[in-house]
């Protein structure tokens, strides 16, 4: 599979306004440097209690669907061109790089699956990752998410850190196990014949119609 | 099946098939003119795209290699991938958002109006508004273009709620459902929106109005049109009085062609247009043909934009109906108090969860990030479209030592922001959280500017062929029988979507055209 608008190849990090804290922000915080414009800021939301709206979610049938879907344990006896190995610190990564809780293990497995599928990617991918050697020799000894996250963030410039961080949100975010969670519909509620009729339930703002006719 | 011979030097050439170019083979088929129109792309059905985000890119987009430099961020973020336009008959036509508004009179007298603008090299288009209201006219009655002659606005969705209350909140008064080349009703033939949120995958109810299904397939009905998908334009070639003489293309099986003409109409994109100018260098015409002024790639503009995405406390479901069914236009006046020259529109923007994790800030990762994408269903999403300056070194130039399978050098996208675009940005960015932040959302995260869907500027128009490329008909100063027909002819880029100026202008060219062929 190609890659979608948004190139995998991606760059930095988002940016604290000067004097910030990772962590730190809130709404108030989010303000435009214009010395920064266009490049992105962090705020932390750990604070902000907003429930997700999971629903139904559906991708068109006309797709195809993902080679695995459900796997097993041994889902790296599934792997072609990965290493097993390198597979299981992936995978690992993966976790740390879109971390959401209510994620079964599988679907973060199947996105390193299907990175191996695409042999030319994924042997580029095997070769930034020993590329990083020995700068960062032994950096993912420790798999545990504090390590992986200081180490992830000492190589967020490489490469290899790149492709991955690509790969996994192009895949994952493509899942619709994940969409359902995230509240994505895909094509859930849409048919061929009708036009939706659940396209302005939000029943906690006002009706704009009455100003239509002034517009 | 109508098929031209190679040798045929009656024909016109038209080279693209979206907005632009297949209005004019169109417009030119129905006169009785014999058209050759290359494209690139393959011709896809309409009931075979795919109403996936991920699956349709890989259908429909431009994928061949890029480059970007300069100090804009896509620089760093997608430096071989800087615009996204579709690669298939119907070109940019299959996935624009349909958003289809005027430009204002004074936008076509923006440096008379702005004044000079140190770094920027703006000038007066050589039309006026005037000129082209008939051409507006007729293109919105084609086009369906909702809110006008009879078209029913679109009915609310929950993100035009959120714009109102919002817009409202904070003072706005120009907040109106915007205009959509979508039927909302049934209308020439086709069907009314399923409000299914899907644009930029290719309407497969082609209720949005598309070259690829309404104008193309209506020239070939009147057996003018050659149709030839699948070719790849390389290079224009002249005779020796300077005159266009044929279009040498690549076909789908790599055949190296030449088809002989009487007139060339390049709609490539403002990317690509260039690129074929310049590729087409030749002794009378050393720097690319039609190219004597120097402005050929130079001048690229891609709009002022950047989006905002904020967090409700109860779901939103934002794909829900069309992906921008709302506006505010308080903004798009000039009025330099603001700190910068030009205006803005607030557009709605509905984007799927794909889209939304790939963009909202290319390289966020970690629990933030997470935080905020799994909240999509609670998401609600503006976009900023504003005038971008031209300025003479953000510009289209050609790799000499790439090249891609057709052997053509790949083409270099230079594009840094001006001042003036990033004080209108600022601005923008303050005013999308402001709004939604009235209408009660918790958090908000500002999006840099993606790959161009708008590209324009590359060949201007303009009265002086000192500083610009075409006439005021989108002519070739310097070749009488070139012409161009895309988003690459703007003088400036005004503060609207550019789709419905490309066909108004197309519509008005064709007429010139017919009158060239007639004398």
């Amino acid at each position: 599979m190609k890659k979608m608008h948004s190139n995998p190849k991606v760059m930095n990090r988002g940016i604290l306004p000067e004097g910030a804290e990772e962590g730190k922000g809130s709404f108030e915080e989010v303000v435009p440097l214009p010395s920064l414009i266009g490049v992105s800021k962090t705020i932390n939301y750990r604070n902000v209690e907003i429930p997700r709206s999971p629903c139904t979610a559906k991708k068109d049938c006309r797709v195809p669907p993902r080679a695995a879907q459900r796997l097993s344990k041994d889902w790296t006896n599934n792997l072609v061109t990965i290493p097993k190995d390198i597979g299981t610190i992936f995978f690992a990564i993966a976790k740390i790089l879109c971390p959401h809780d209510w994620l079964e293990d599988d679907v973060y497995q199947s996105v390193i699956l299907e990175m191996d599928r695409d042999v030319n990617f994924s042997d580029q991918l095997i070769f930034e990752y020993h590329a990083l050697s020995p700068l960062f020799d032994n950096i993912f000894a420790d798999l545990s998410a504090d390590a992986l996250i200081l180490s992830l963030s000492n190589i967020e410039n490489t490469p290899f850190f790149r492709l991955l961080l690509g790969r996994t949100i192009l895949y994952l975010y493509d899942d619709p196990v994940v969409w359902s969670g995230c509240g994505y519909e895909g094509v859930a509620g849409c048919t061929n014949e009708m036009p939706r009729d659940d396209i302005d339930d939000v029943d906690w703002l006002p009706d704009p119609q009455a100003a239509r006719g002034q517009s | 099946m109508t098929r031209f011979s190679l040798e045929d030097d009656r024909v016109v050439v038209v080279i693209g098939s979206g907005a632009g170019g297949g209005t004019t083979a169109h417009s030119l088929c129905s006169e009785g003119v014999n058209v050759v129109l290359l494209e690139a792309g393959p011709q896809i059905d309409a009931d075979n795209f795919v109403q996936d985000e991920v699956a349709a890119y890989d259908m429909l987009a431009w994928q061949e290699p890029q480059e970007a430099r300069g100090g804009w961020r896509v620089a760093r973020d997608m430096p071989d991938n800087p615009t996204w336009v579709c690669r298939a008959v119907g070109g940019s036509t299959i996935h624009w958002t349909a958003t289809a508004l005027r430009f204002k009179d004074y936008e076509f007298k923006c440096r008379s109006t702005y004044g000079a603008i140190a770094g920027s090299d703006l000038i007066d288009w050589p039309i006026s508004y005037e000129d082209i209201v008939p051409y507006y006219d007729r293109a919105e009655k084609v086009m369906g273009v909702s809110g006008k002659n009879g078209m029913p606005h679109h009915p609310t969705n929950n993100q035009y709620k959120v714009l109102h209350a919002g817009a409202l909140g904070v003072g706005y008064t120009q907040v109106t459902p915007g205009s959509l080349a979508v039927n909302s009703r049934p209308y020439d033939g086709r069907p009314a929106s399923r409000q299914d949120g899907f644009a930029l995958q290719g309407d497969r109810s082609r209720a949005k109005w598309s070259t690829a299904y309404i104008e193309i397939p209506r020239a070939l009905a009147t057996g003018c049109l050659d149709l030839r998908p699948d070719c790849c334009a390389v290079q224009i070639e002249h005779d020796v009085n300077g005159k266009a003489s044929a279009v040498v293309y690549v076909d789908k099986n790599g055949q190296r062609r030449r088809q002989r003409c009487s007139i060339v109409v390049v709609a490539c994109n403002a990317v690509q247009t260039p690129r074929l100018l310049l590729a087409s260098a030749s002794s009378r015409f050393p720097d690319g043909l039609a190219n004597g002024s120097g402005y050929v790639g130079r001048c690229y503009m891609r709009h002022v934009t950047g989006s905002t995405w904020s967090i409700f406390d109860k779901p939103i479901r934002m794909c829900r109906g069309e992906m921008m069914p709302g506006l505010v236009a308080d903004e798009v006046l000039h009025r330099p108090e603001r700190g910068f020259s030009g205006g803005y529109y607030l557009e709605l923007l509905s984007l799927s969860l794909p889209a939304i994790a790939a963009g909202v800030d290319p390289g966020w990762w970690g629990k933030d990030f997470a935080w905020f994408v799994e909240r999509h269903g609670n998401m609600a999403g503006l976009f900023l479209n504003g005038e971008d300056l031209p300025q003479r070194e953000n510009r289209i130039t050609l790799n000499m030592d790439r090249l891609d399978d057709n052997d053509m050098p790949i083409p270099v996208v230079t594009y840094t922001e001006h001042p003036n675009d990033l004080a209108m940005q600022s601005h923008g960015y303050a005013a999308m959280r402001n709004i939604h932040k009235a209408a009660g959302a918790v958090c908000s995260h500002d999006t840099p500017p993606w790959p161009a869907s708008h590209n324009m500027g590359t060949t201007r128009m303009s009265d002086d062929p000192a500083n610009g490329v075409l006439d005021n008909w989108g002519r070739s100063h310097e070749v009488e029988n070139l012409f161009v027909s895309d988003g690459s002819v703007f003088t400036s880029s005004a503060s609207a979507n550019p789709t419905l100026t490309i066909v108004a202008l197309a519509m008005r060219q064709s007429e010139e055209i017919l009158r060239q062929l007639r004398r």
